[in-house]
């Protein structure tokens, strides 16, 4: 059983991206959520390093995902290499053993790519036909769509949408998870 | 981001209690109160509910007394904005029990913000009527408006429970004669889920009871228990208390008592039960911090919109069911302006260094004085929260408040 922890900005963005490795492997890999109800802005305080040496220490995971929103596409250098200064100032904590999901824009870009599993959930016909890479505040884009649907979209509903979404279609169709997802199981020595 | 389209701005209130010229302004979306013990936190979320927020009418209420208040509404529409000030003011003082119109002076000015500025003259109103005096364009559109602002839906959440008998802690009745006509049995006005539940059942009812049903008690009873547990309101309410309690799943008791004939029906023993642990239990089972999460929760889920007052919502709280319940407030924040009043460090750290303007520090010096944080403050947060931790540590220890 390899042990794997998680740091992110959100406990629903935590358990959706375990819902969802979970969904493609079913056995082998335990998670843990190592920093609780913490929110992004918080991760890049001073505390955080210290905290997250206590946590891995005691629970000694093989490897520790961190998940950040960029809240921007990609072609926002500057923010993108701001996560990835934070990633590396607390992957010296644990050993150079984290590996870094920023999600393009937020969590929801993953749900965009598979529309088709989001519209059954919510009984709504949306067309989404763009790159997801290219699509900014995708959330508000899904809670607009859904604000007179009987369903609203809500963030909290993350987790249980990420139980069934097509692992597949979203390694197609979301080009950062993909390179996640590349990372993830070449670091594990996993099969895909 | 916001989607709600009418909040409160901005509220001045003369003479009532500790408010005396007190002003407050407010954000769309999320507003945290602080401040100490009797600053007069509880007194402007009392005073809002009972007399700005909805319908300045009310205000007829303050008979005897000689407070006069102004509230500045915003107002969104096709990405518009419109502000809308109304000034309640008692012009003469009357002791008289039956308060007439000539007492107030009720003014209201609109001006579109993202045009160049219109401020027109102040428009007289008859207040029994509600009708601008002068039927312009414009008087029109103020009392469109005006009038969204009147049927807001407004809760407040105070840090006791509901003290009358609802469902939870009586069995109700209803009563539907064959005109439709409802009468509810007991006065749930400050449990507004419930009330609202129940009129949503009475519509259902009243559309969806199919004659041969109507003839047949068992059929009747079963049909009736399976309609009470399917509205939309109880679903969406046991989808949000599964998430964040330990309630798995609330219900109306299927042990109801129905009595039916050509003229009029009755529903007895209803009650709200809950499903904790697999086991189904009624609310004085319940702990008093569930309870309380429940309460919250409920409420905040009255109606899609509107404005919701709270007080001290960390009351009985653990932590981290505390942090969940911020998540749940800060997702309704979306499309409704909820004002809290609290205590606590964990809500405070729930903002992020671009909301610091959300929060609202409360003083008593002689009267209540309600300030936003200044510039100096908020750039000291932020570099609180960025170099020593959370926005708690600089209020906890250090000068915020001062």
């Amino acid at each position: 059983m390899k042990k794997i922890g998680l740091i992110g900005e959100d406990p629903n963005d935590t358990t959706s991206l375990k819902n969802l490795l979970l969904q493609k492997h079913p056995s082998g890999l335990q998670f843990k959520q190592l920093i609780k109800n913490k929110k992004g802005y918080q991760l890049d305080n001073a505390k955080i390093p210290s905290a997250l040496k206590i946590e891995y220490d005691e629970y000694k995971p093989q490897h520790v995902i961190f998940i950040r929103d960029a809240d921007s596409l990609p072609t926002n250098i500057i923010k993108i290499q701001k996560i990835k200064d934070w990633f590396n100032k607390l992957n010296e904590v644990i050993d150079g053993k984290g590996i870094l999901l920023i999600n393009i824009y937020e969590l929801e870009a993953l749900i965009l790519a598979d529309i088709d599993t989001f519209n059954l959930h919510y009984n709504t016909t949306i067309r989404y036909a763009k790159n997801v890479m290219y699509q900014q505040k995708p959330k508000e884009f899904l809670i607009q769509k859904t604000w007179k649907t009987k369903k609203r979209y809500s963030e909290s509903h993350c987790p249980d949408l990420f139980m069934h979404l097509k692992f597949d279609t979203i390694i197609k169709k979301a080009a950062f998870f993909n390179e996640f997802y590349s990372h993830f199981v070449s670091t594990l020595k996993i099969k895909k | 981001m916001s989607i709600s389209n009418l909040y409160i701005k901005e509220i001045f209130v003369d003479n009532f209690k500790s408010l005396k010229n007190s002003k407050i302004q407010f954000k769309d979306g999320l507003n945290i109160i602080i401040g100490k013990n009797g600053a007069g936190k509880s007194n402007m979320l009392n005073f809002i509910y009972k007399y700005a927020a909805n319908n300045p009418l009310r205000s007829y209420r303050l008979r005897g007394s000689n407070t006069n208040f102004s509230v500045v509404l915003l107002y969104n529409q096709n990405g518009k904005k419109y502000e809308l000030s109304i000034t309640i003011e008692r012009t003469k003082r009357t002791e008289q029990a039956a308060i007439r119109d000539s007492n107030f002076s009720f003014e209201a000015t609109i001006s579109k913000k993202n045009n160049n500025k219109i401020e027109l003259d102040n428009v007289r109103f008859d207040l029994s009527e509600l009708q601008p005096r002068r039927r312009t364009s414009t008087n029109e559109e103020i009392l469109k408006i005006f009038n969204i602002y009147r049927d807001i839906e407004t809760r407040y959440i105070s840090y006791n429970l509901p003290e009358s008998e609802n469902w939870l802690t009586k069995p109700a009745r209803i009563t539907i004669d064959t005109e439709g006509i409802v009468s509810i049995g007991e006065e749930y006005s400050d449990y507004g889920f419930l009330l609202n539940l129940e009129i949503d059942i009475e519509l259902d009812y009243l559309e969806n009871i199919p004659k041969k049903i109507m003839n047949n008690e068992t059929l009747l009873k079963n049909h009736i228990v399976e309609l009470l547990n399917n509205t939309n309101k109880l679903s969406e309410l046991n989808e949000v208390l599964r998430k964040y309690t330990i309630i798995q799943d609330s219900r109306i008791n299927p042990n109801i008592n129905v009595y039916s004939n050509d003229q009029i029906t009755i529903i007895e023993n209803l009650t709200l039960e809950f499903l904790i642990e697999d086991d189904w239990m009624p609310w004085s089972y319940l702990s008093d911090g569930t309870k309380r999460l429940f309460y919250v929760i409920s409420e905040t889920l009255t109606s899609h919109t509107g404005i919701i007052l709270m007080e001290e919502p960390e009351l009985g709280i653990h932590p981290h069911q505390l942090y969940s319940l911020i998540d749940f407030l800060k997702e309704q924040s979306l499309n409704k302006q909820i004002i809290i009043s609290t205590h606590s460090p964990l809500l405070l750290d729930a903002l992020s260094p671009l909301d610091l303007d959300r929060v609202i520090i409360a003083k008593n010096n002689k009267r209540s004085i309600f300030n936003p944080l200044t510039k100096i403050q908020i750039k000291k947060a932020q570099k609180y929260m960025a170099e020593v931790g959370d926005l708690s540590y600089y209020w906890l220890h250090s000068d915020l408040e001062s």
